[in-house]
């Protein structure tokens, strides 16, 4: 009953609710870009220890968003995170080409769960600003989705926590391709 | 000459090839020996107590070959250099001294001796500090993660990049020393012997066994006395040290028997331990662990050595395969504690052992608590042996509860994180976890956060030595007495009644003897059995690290006292206050509690708060297993139909599919009642793991059926939605919450069940009101419990019927406790209440009390009298019992007074159907107010304040003033509150006894007196309807019951806390009463002391004892009125066989007890 009052509502006001996942390496600015979101100041980083859970109003959508730590032993808990999730974010650095293929196999082994195959993913090629930093195309091609991902929807957005760049243009991504649901 | 020479040269070459081979053989065989002789040396105690301990140290943890022969390469090259090299120069200056001078043979064996020795230093001491080295380098590397070297050229590589080829000469003045002197003492015993067994041989030369036995006489002589030196140059070559500072150091940490560590195994090779310098009983372990940027949380080190069953490798990193060593860690690291930089969070984990392997695991193995089901369940159940035998009744053993286990391991974990700009990642996040079988482990928080601090702060080479420190500092400690005081349950049960400070500061005033009485220790003890001074203040120990020196710690630390309560409250003492927190849980549980079946009240409970500290969490979580009885270990008290409650302080969401595995049906533990705390919400998305999710952050407690998950989403949208959407929500919401109170109006009764609130409920909401401290929650707790019993238990008069009960329960298999929390759907939270013996007591009060309050309510005038008689044989045959209980053994006495102290007002069962009436609605501060004639109660303080105000003592002292000769009042005004109601309609009983008094007859002065049975009752009132009953007999009965009231109140005010009790908890009236009483025991004892009648020899047992009992007099001040000059005269002239006789007395009192029960209390008259 809650949830169909919550849904009448959501359809009157046109705001609506997901749980949104962010993963990626350790390393990767999970954290930066959350509280970018939320804060839009950068806290002093420090490795994430579990998980940050923040929701961010974003045009009529409540994104619940859930950091989780990515260091090596962290990641096979991620798991336990993936009920309920509406969208993936995976968060790569771009400057660290030597781990890229990491990246990429813990991507993959996150999107073949089967509790994940109905999610959108959205890939930000984060720390744009760094000289090194891979173009958005190059790690889309690096991490071969569009080969690999027939029935999913995703989508690679280059992002620079520091400025911004790019959030609000994956958040309103997987807005606008999971309003349907 | 010149023969004798290359004759020289060619012995001396075969001397030194020999000499060669015979030494390397000979270093082989005694390598390991000296590998355990080194290791004890440069290790210190606390590593190695004994030989043994380092040997099997050794082996266990390297084997042989890396553990006892590592370096063995250096001394087998060393050992032809040494030969040649000690033979060679020997030789030669003995030559020398023997042709140019003319000093005596030995004079020149022992000058040539030492100089051979100081030749010989010189190769030996590279040779040896290699080999020191490498016997000590496998023990740093399972230690430190450094990397040290394991061969030989490595070695010597980094001593030179290290300290240059000078530093191969490390320890040189040490080798100098003892090679010198000790080849001086070696060869001048060698000379010695040779020479003794020259004498008594024919031939000039000697025989093998000869030689051997010099040679081995030469060894011991040198090695003993050489051993202190030895012991220097061993830590100078392994810690890089000058001579005397090494010796000042061993004699600073170890004293003189720091210099003979290891003598032992060195001279005879195996022997009696050196004594053992420090316990490990008060903490077991301790692990360090940090968050690797890479990897995420890993342990560090873990010291004295692994936890069996959480193996780390060399370097402190986890080992991928293990998975409850990654749990440790993240445990040991939990969530979210990044956030708060610089403020130092703890936690708390379990350890159980498994029995099979020896192995410590996160969860517990089913054979962990095997063992006590039944016993437990047999204990509860209602006996059906109800006669009294004074001897087996009450058996002395009860379970021990708080018995300290050793397969259960708490571990107090701190954590912190720095914002260090060095680290790539900007932070630290570091934390040590000490692992104690004690139960009082909070007492170590401040000394465990600092030690943190300075291992976060110091060095990375002086971390190891911190956690080292900090184990040698609490180890140090001799903490026997606070466990033995908390052991003793009863007595600790006692003190946990007495809710007056004014009582515990009198019992733990040293001066007064109580408390050392009670514990039996000497007050005036100022060390520990360690010598660390020790001190017990304000019903506190004190002790202080005296005797613990700190290699790296700062001395500040060993300056911080540790404290700890004498009083052990709960069965986990904790800091909590129950007020903020779990009685607002409670009050949300039970009513959900009384929603569901009965099968079913075994459920999973997870708590969750993000913005609470983790220690909070960790605490909650304990408190909520000392009120259900249990705190997670062997021993304790499995919650529903045998089986335990499990407890996990906190738990990391790495140990979600363990737990999982381990509730799933086939499990010993799939009907467990299971407590979580954890720090992570993502908890509520794995609904199968939990039946109630407790969200702490908001106070919400959600349920994981549908209704609850509707409510839950619900909720979300109240805290999400902006407030103009709440107001539409409130209406839903409260439609829900009513649809799901009633989802089973299928059938009355059960939906009755639902909906009411317990007593227990309601009385927590009283408690929610004001702020009380933990001790009045528990006090509150315990009387409701035994009231709650008491409605379990078959009433006394309906013998028959009640005993098919029993029997129809036990055959269902339903112990009382269980049934208990089946009625009421509340926690045991007092499980010793369900002793046997403690049954017994709560039902004989409550027999005395229902009849005192039948006599009181009796409309005397029109009562016969033997209505009154038989009432008044109830009662006497009730105090009667509770007289040898209190005989029978302390432990009962112990019991009795524990259940007076909390024995609740009746009113309330008597009044109320505890099993089904709805408290609800109820307000029990105005039915209290009108029942007992009170001040009004204004608030539900008050209301607190006087439901545990109540207590058994003035119930058993009421009728001391029972008096049939006071024309105006049967009970005097002054009398407990509750009979105060009595006064206004008391009527003269003379009256009554007199009409009576015509008709009786001496022939029936004795009544049979076994009284309470309904069978008695039936022979009194034939005897009444034969008007035989009179007012003598009646007046007779009562100065008996006066008898036994009064001696039973002298049993207890002789307990070593009695006469503070009865101080205390008896009004003035009754007090004095019972002091005029007892002086009248007390004079007619004396008097028969002193003309002892000859027909009462077995009097004489029970003379002593009124001695006693008049010392304790002089403790009551009241009785100063009376001297008593006989009195004084016992005082002077028996003092020590006092005691003894005491227990004679007893035992002679209960012989009597049992053969003619009306025998026992001589009268008199």
């Amino acid at each position: 009953m809650g949830s169909s009052i919550s849904k009448t509502l959501g359809k009157l006001f046109g705001s609506r609710e997901m749980k949104i996942l962010m993963l990626g390496l350790d390393n990767a600015g999970k954290t930066t870009i959350l509280y970018k979101l939320k804060l839009n100041k950068i806290k002093t980083s420090t490795p994430t220890v579990g998980f940050n859970v923040e929701t961010v109003s974003y045009k009529n959508v409540k994104f619940n968003m859930w950091d989780v730590g990515g260091q090596e032993r962290l990641r096979p808990l991620w798991r336990h995170y993936f009920p309920a999730t509406t969208a993936l974010i995976f968060v790569i650095d771009s400057s660290d080409t030597e781990r890229l293929n990491e990246a990429k196999e813990e991507l993959y082994s996150i999107i073949s769960e089967k509790e994940m195959e109905n999610v959108v993913l959205l890939v930000w090629a984060n720390k744009q600003d760094l000289k090194n930093a891979m173009k958005p195309q190059e790690v889309s091609d690096f991490l071969q989705l569009s080969e690999n991902l027939k029935n999913q929807l995703w989508c690679v957005i280059g992002s620079n926590a520091l400025s911004g760049q790019g959030l609000l243009e994956g958040l309103s991504w997987i807005s606008n391709n999971t309003s349907k649901k | 000459m010149s023969k004798d020479i290359s004759n020289g040269f060619h012995s001396a070459f075969w001397d030194i090839l020999f000499g060669s081979i015979a030494g390397a053989i000979g270093k082989t065989i005694e390598y390991p020996f000296d590998t355990v002789k080194v290791r004890m040396q440069t290790q210190g105690s606390q590593i190695f107590p004994t030989t043994w301990s380092c040997i099997k140290y050794t082996y266990e943890n390297e084997g042989i070959i890396r553990g006892f022969f590592q370096g063995i390469g250096s001394p087998l090259i060393g050992a032809s250099l040494e030969h040649a090299c000690l033979f060679l120069s020997y030789n030669q200056c003995f030559q020398f001294l023997l042709a140019h001078t003319a000093l005596s043979y030995l004079v020149v064996v022992l000058i040539s001796g030492a100089f051979a020795g100081s030749c010989t230093s010189l190769v030996l001491t590279p040779v040896e500090l290699i080999k020191c080295q490498l016997q000590v380098s496998n023990l740093r590397l399972s230690l430190e993660e450094e990397e040290r070297h394991t061969s030989i050229i490595p070695t010597i590589k980094a001593i030179l990049k290290e300290r240059g080829i000078w530093g191969l000469w490390q320890g040189q003045s040490g080798t100098f020393v003892r090679e010198s002197i000790g080849s001086l003492v070696w060869f001048g015993t060698f000379e010695n012997f040779k020479s003794m067994f020259l004498s008594k041989n024919d031939k000039d030369t000697l025989h093998t066994w000869q030689l051997l036995i010099s040679g081995a006489a030469a060894g011991i002589a040198f090695n003993s006395s050489m051993f202190p030196v030895d012991t220097i140059k061993s830590i100078m070559q392994t810690e890089h040290l000058g001579f005397f500072e090494t010796a000042r150091k061993i004699r600073k940490e170890h004293g003189i028997a720091g210099f003979y560590r290891g003598i032992a195994i060195t001279i005879l090779r195996s022997g009696p331990s050196l004594p053992i310098v420090h316990n490990d009983d008060n903490i077991k372990y301790v692990v360090s662990a940090e968050f690797d940027n890479k990897q995420g949380a890993i342990l560090k080190y873990q010291y004295p050595k692994c936890i069996p069953g959480f193996k780390t490798n060399t370097y402190g990193t986890y080992s991928s395969t293990h998975e409850q060593t990654l749990n440790i860690a993240s445990l040991m690291i939990p969530d979210n504690v990044e956030r708060y930089p610089g403020r130092p969070d703890f936690s708390m984990f379990i350890l159980y052992k498994d029995k099979i392997n020896q192995e410590y695991k996160l969860f517990p193995t089913g054979n962990l608590f095997h063992d006590n089901h039944t016993t437990q369940i047999n204990e509860g159940t209602i006996p059906e042996e109800e006669e009294i035998d004074a001897s087996s009744k009450i058996s002395e053993a009860s379970t021990i509860y708080d018995d300290d286990s050793d397969d259960t391991l708490f571990f107090l974990n701190v954590v912190n994180t720095i914002i260090d700009e060095s680290n790539e990642r900007g932070a630290i996040i570091q934390a040590i976890a000490m692992g104690t079988t004690m139960r009082n482990f909070l007492i170590f928080k401040p000394l465990l956060v600092m030690t943190l601090h300075y291992y976060m702060t110091y060095p990375r080479e002086d971390r190891l030595q911190v956690l080292i420190d900090f184990f040698v500092m609490i180890n140090s400690l001799d903490m026997s007495l606070l466990r033995r005081t908390h052991s003793r349950y009863r007595f600790q049960r006692i003190v946990q009644s007495i809710n007056d400070i004014d009582v515990l500061k009198k019992i733990f005033d040293l001066n007064m003897g109580n408390c050392s009485r009670i514990m039996k220790f000497n007050p005036n003890t100022t060390k520990d059995s360690l010598g660390n001074t020790l001190t017990i203040e304000n019903g506190k120990i004190v002790q202080y690290f005296t005797t613990f020196h700190p290699v790296v710690l700062s001395d500040f630390l060993i300056q911080l006292p540790l404290r700890a309560n004498i009083i052990k409250t709960e069965p986990i003492p904790l800091e909590l206050n129950y007020n903020n927190k779990v009685l607002k849980f409670l009050s949300l549980l039970i009513p959900e509690l009384n929603k569901l079946d009965s099968e079913s009240m075994v459920r999973k409970l997870v708590i969750n708060s993000t913005i609470h500290s983790k220690d909070l969490i960790s605490q909650f979580v304990l408190s909520l297993s000392n009120l259900m009885g249990g705190h997670s270990h062997g021993n304790s008290v499995p919650y529903f139909k045998g089986r335990p409650v499990l407890f996990f302080p906190y738990m990391d969401i790495s140990m979600v599919d363990a737990l999982r595995g381990h509730i799933e049906p086939e499990s010993d533990f799939s009907n467990s009642f299971v407590i979580i705390g954890t720090a992570n919400p993502i908890f509520k998305f794995q609904p199968d793991i939990w039946d109630f999710y407790y969200d702490l952050d908001n106070e919400l407690l959600y349920n994981s059926d549908q209704a609850g998950q509707e409510r839950l989403t619900l909720k979300q949208e109240l805290r999400n939605g902006t407030s103009s959407f709440k107001k539409l929500l409130v209406k839903p919401h409260a439609a829900t919450i009513g649809a799901i109170l009633n989802i089973d109006e299928d059938y009355n009764e059960s939906s009755f069940h639902r909906n009411r609130t317990g007593l227990t409920m309601k009385i927590v909401q009283y408690l929610q009101d004001g702020m009380h401290d933990n001790e009045t929650v528990m006090s509150v707790f315990r009387r409701i419990c035994i009231l709650q019993i008491l409605t379990l238990l078959p009433v006394e008069g309906d013998k028959p019927k009640s005993a098919t009960t029993v029997k129809k329960e036990s055959s269902n298999g339903l112990s009382l406790k269980d049934e208990y929390v089946n009625t009421y759907r509340d926690f045991v939270l007092v499980p010793y209440l369900f002793d046997y013996n403690n049954l017994q007591i709560i039902k004989q009060m409550r027999t005395l009390v229902l009849s005192l309050d039948t006599l009181k309510s009796l409309d005397l005038p029109m009562t016969p009298t033997d209505k009154i008689y038989s009432e008044i044989c109830i009662i006497y045959e009730t105090l009667k019992s509770f007289f040898i209980i209190a005989c029978s053994s302390k432990q009962n006495l112990d019991s009795l007074i524990t259940i007076l102290l909390n024995f609740p007002d009746l009113q309330l069962s008597s009044t109320f159907n505890l099993k089904k009436q709805d408290f609800g609605r109820l307000n029990l501060e105005k039915i209290y107010e009108s029942n007992r004639k009170q001040d009004s109660l204004n608030n539900s303080l008050d209301f607190i304040d006087n439901f545990i105000k109540v207590n058994g003592f003035e119930y058993i002292a009421t009728f001391l003033s029972f008096s049939i000769n006071d024309t105006n009042t049967l009970f005097s005004p002054t009398l407990h509150l509750k009979y105060k109601t009595v006064i206004g309609r008391s009527r003269s009983l003379k009256n009554i006894f007199s009409l009576n008094q015509i008709t009786s007859s001496n022939a029936n002065l004795d009544f049979p007196s076994s009284g309470a049975s309904p069978k008695k009752r039936n022979t009194i009132s034939n005897s009444n309807k034969n008007i035989t009953a009179g007012s003598i007999v009646l007046e007779k009965r009562i100065s008996k019951i006066k008898r036994v009231i009064t001696k039973l109140l002298m049993k207890i005010e002789r307990h070593p806390m009695g006469s503070i009790l009865i101080q205390k908890y008896l009004s003035k009236e009754s007090r004095n009463l019972f002091v005029s009483f007892k002086n009248d025991i007390v004079k007619t004892r004396t008097m028969m002391f002193e003309k002892p009648p000859s027909k009462f020899n077995s009097r004489h047992v029970t003379l002593p004892s009124s001695r006693s009992k008049t010392n304790l007099n002089n403790e009551i001040s009241t009785i100063a009125e009376h001297p008593d000059i006989s009195r004084d005269m016992y005082n002077n002239t028996f003092d020590d066989s006092v005691n003894l006789s005491m227990e004679t007395e007893v035992t002679g009192t209960i012989t009597n007890l049992n053969r003619h029960p009306s025998e026992i209390f001589y009268d008199a008259e």
